[in-house]
């Protein structure tokens, strides 16, 4: 469980995070969303307190990081995989952090077979590739056993096994009753992760909703319908409050009423259905939805660039 | 009879299910009259776990009793059975009533001049076929799927049966929490959808929001064609707001890793180990120790020339008579600015490279005591250089010793000659705490490395240049003149001196190690104070 109260980071006349008061809960998984710039991994510093915050606080199953008597068995952390001296071996930095909280080095190997890094294990950590690296962060984050973990970027690198992995993993903990806190920008994976998520614009909290509401708030109610008689169907549920797109010579899409009045109603009439879709954004266009106001470092349309084209 | 697989491709029931022993003569159409009650489904144990699918090519038995449900292939989930990982929920529909014996349609196979891969049947709305198990993940619409299977045999006025006892064998090793007090049960069944069984349904216009404390500013616009839900269970879409209850707190089981309390000496440990498995430190006490034995050496060498061939380097007797008074640890302790040198490198860097690579804050999240890590640090780096250079000395002693053993004076195993050593040892200490401590206050490598090396070789040569006296009396007082004090006596010119006005051991020894604590003080005071989030 983590906690902020009115956590605040100003930067001389920048504020990074403004006030932000959250709860990250167990026993799911809370996705942690924002634009570049947004302030998610200043939060996550000062969670750890490995920055110092402006004012307010931050609190880990009830205690601020620095008080906490086995830090590594509370928190487990991945903020930066890159954060280890390139020209020790994986195994010698796992062990070297495994010593200061008296785990065995069985744990350390466990940890290891855990994230596949077994055979590069004796290898200095400065010639890991993108996603080795990235595992071994991961097995840094995990060598306490910890009960919470928060993990920045975590598929950031990996191949699509790793990203499977990483999805099935921290569904897992979460079952287990662990609170895990995840950021990440990759929108596809965050939504079959996520249970609840916790979206940051500029510093400022926009958004602390579950997945399932945030994407029903930003869903049309309709439906996708495909059958043989649609333009009597058409025809039938065209009513006020009722828009109807053409799509295909046999497909419309409904907005204003449910799938299930839709699939009623053909019942009814004993028109045949060949599709009959919900409609529902994605994490995706609902996200940005939501913050295209919020968003700091916009990139440029790039329908006017004028560059040179390939060759013929 | 027992061991039935639980389907067959005449869609037969497991006997458990019936109410009595299949009767052959049993009328499709008719449905059972003898419905048993719930408790007795549940009091027959059920068979072991089959494969559900049978193989293809199995003939239908003919003496085997027809069951209501003919004609469709069914799989089914005995509701006492679940299995216990996601990945292998199956999506189980719900079984066809009595009363609707249509056939399903016959394919058609469409003329194609391709041929089809795989053809799927079109299939009655009335009949939903889900191919992805989201739909059915649900907690809810499991057991209403029970219900369902549950309600076949029985007559539509029976009441709605009670949720079976939360009970799975794992449930059971929870460890401090006896059974029945174990909240809802950790199973990604309800990862999502919490609450109790036969939470009521919500209605579409007003969705249940999670009770967290300060609640956002986001709020969801209302829209205009939000209409009513009606009732279906098979829509997915209770299940999602069930979601949205308030779940009771999941606490995790106790940890089967043995995790201890973060300590001053496992940080030592820690330190150590961090410190040996990096290859520079090993090549710079290389350099150290070879510099030093070879000094020792090459003076020794020179020292020999020099005494037995005066007259060709031009040396008066007076000069050969102080050479006379040399001693092997005097000519030990004769490189040891290089040594010195090579020391501060090592210390500087034993602490800016965290900050270069990143690593501080791998060690400041294992140890948030930021304090406890400097002193750890600092242990750590005067136990290697003292020993190393106690080492060190000692065999350039040796060595040295073997060239001007006819002329020098022996003290390789006395007292004064063991003085000399360790306090030529605890200067390097303080210079390389000294090193430390400037890379601690400045964080960057190339800093400190100049700060350091400037102050014990440029500062020296800054204060002797400058013509006036207090310039002089400055350069005293700078830690490469103080710490000479600590092991440049010798007993035969300079009485070893241990008052605090005289330059002697005692005055050396604290004007370095004010030298060496001050920067440590404040730099441990700054690494307090200071954002390490973002180094390297």
């Amino acid at each position: 469980m983590i906690q902020t109260k009115s956590l605040t980071k100003r930067y001389g006349k920048t504020t990074a995070v403004d006030s932000l008061t959250i709860t990250v809960e167990p026993g799911k998984v809370t996705g942690f969303l924002g634009p570049n710039g947004a302030g998610k991994s200043t939060t996550m510093r000062m969670i750890l307190g490995l920055d110092h915050a402006t004012s307010g606080t931050a609190s880990v199953n009830g205690h601020p990081y620095a008080a906490l008597r086995r830090p590594l068995h509370e928190v487990g952390a991945l903020l930066d995989a890159r954060a280890l001296n390139p020209d020790r071996t994986a195994r010698a930095h796992l062990r070297s952090l495994a010593a200061t909280h008296g785990i065995n080095y069985s744990r350390v190997e466990e940890v290891i077979e855990l994230t596949g890094l077994r055979s590069v294990a004796d290898r200095k950590a400065g010639s890991y590739s993108l996603g080795m690296g990235q595992r071994l962060g991961i097995a840094v984050a995990l060598l306490g056993d910890p009960k919470t973990l928060i993990l920045d970027e975590p598929v950031n690198g990996l191949d699509p096994e790793g990203v499977r992995w990483v999805r099935d993993l921290v569904r897992h903990l979460a079952d287990l009753g662990k609170t895990v806190f995840l950021s990440s920008h990759l929108m596809s994976e965050m939504e079959l992760s996520a249970d609840h998520l916790i979206i940051l614009a500029k510093g400022k909290l926009l958004a602390s909703i579950s997945m399932t509401d945030f994407i029903a708030a930003a869903s049309d109610v309709g439906a996708k319908v495909r059958s043989p008689h649609i333009s009597e169907m058409a025809n039938w549920l065209k009513q006020p409050g009722v828009r109807i797109e053409r799509l295909a010579s046999d497909a419309i899409e409904v907005y204003g009423l449910t799938a299930t009045q839709i699939g009623d109603a053909a019942a009814k009439q004993s028109w045949p259905l060949h599709e009959l879709t919900p409609l529902t954004v994605s994490l995706e266009d609902a996200y940005l939805e939501l913050t295209n106001s919020a968003t700091e470092y916009r990139s440029e349309s790039f329908d006017n660039y004028a560059g040179q084209g390939g060759q013929r | 009879m027992s061991n039935m697989p639980f389907a067959t491709p005449d869609g037969r029931f497991p006997e458990y299910m019936l109410p009595e022993a299949p009767n052959p003569q049993h009328n499709t159409a008719a449905p059972p009259t003898n419905s048993p009650s719930i408790a007795d489904m549940r009091r027959t144990p059920p068979p072991t776990w089959q494969p559900l699918a049978p193989p293809l090519n199995t003939p239908p038995n003919p003496n085997a009793p027809t069951s209501p449900v003919a004609g469709s292939t069914q799989q089914f989930l005995a509701p006492q059975m679940r299995p216990t990982t996601p990945s292998r929920y199956l999506a189980t529909p719900p079984p066809q009533s009595p009363m609707t014996t249509d056939n399903p349609p016959t394919p058609t196979i469409p003329q194609n001049r391709y041929p089809v891969a795989s053809y799927q049947p079109a299939t009655p709305i009335t009949q939903p076929q889900s191919t992805s198990p989201e739909k059915y993940f649900g907690y809810d619409h499991y057991l209403r799927q029970q219900q369902r299977v549950e309600n076949f045999n029985v007559s539509p006025n029976f009441s709605t049966p009670t949720p079976p006892p939360n009970l799975r064998p794992e449930q059971e090793s929870v460890g401090r929490y006896p059974i029945g007090a174990v909240p809802e049960s950790n199973t990604a069944l309800e990862r999502r959808f919490g609450g109790t069984p036969g939470t009521p349904d919500i209605p579409m216009s007003a969705p249940a929001m999670p009770m967290t404390a300060n609640f956002p500013t986001f709020q969801p616009a209302p829209s205009s064609h939000t209409s009513q839900l009606s009732h279906d269970f098979d829509s997915g879409l209770l299940d999602d707001y069930a979601a949205a209850q308030p779940k009771p707190v999941k606490l995790p089981r106790e940890s089967s890793v043995t995790v201890r309390d973060v300590t001053f000496f496992r940080v030592l440990r820690s330190e150590s180990l961090k410190l040996r498995s990096v290859a520079s430190t090993w090549w710079l006490l290389a350099v150290a120790v070879a510099l030093t034995i070879g000094m020792g050496a090459l003076m020794g060498w020179t020292l020999k020339s020099v005494f037995e061939n005066p007259d060709q380097i031009g040396l008066s007797i007076s000069t050969a008579d102080l050479l006379r008074d040399m001693s092997a640890t005097t000519l030990a302790t004769s490189g040891m600015q290089f040594m010195q040198l090579i020391i501060m490198i090592l210390g500087v860097l034993y602490i800016t490279n965290e900050y270069a690579t990143g690593a501080v804050r791998a060690t400041l999240t294992a140890v948030p005591k930021r304090s406890m890590v400097v002193i750890a640090k600092v242990v750590n780096l005067s136990v290697t250089v003292f020993l190393t250079s106690l080492a060190s000395l000692y065999v350039a002693a040796l060595i040295g010793w073997g060239f001007i053993s006819k002329y020098g004076v022996d003290d390789r195993f006395t007292l004064q000659g063991l003085r000399v050593i360790a306090g030529a040892s605890l200067a390097n200490t303080l210079i390389a705490l000294f090193a430390f401590a400037v890379g601690l206050l400045l964080g960057s490598t190339v800093g400190g490395i100049s700060s350091a090396l400037g102050t014990l070789l440029v500062l020296p040569i800054i204060t002797s240049v400058l013509p006036w006296s207090w310039a002089t009396r400055i350069g005293e007082y700078l830690i490469g003149s103080a710490a000479t004090w600590l092991y440049n006596f010798n007993e035969i010119t300079l009485p070893l001196s241990w008052q605090w006005n005289e330059w002697g051991f005692l005055k050396g020894l604290w004007v370095t190690g004010i030298w060496a604590l001050v920067p440590l003080i404040a730099g441990t005071i700054m690494l307090g104070k200071r954002d390490v989030g973002s180094f390297g």
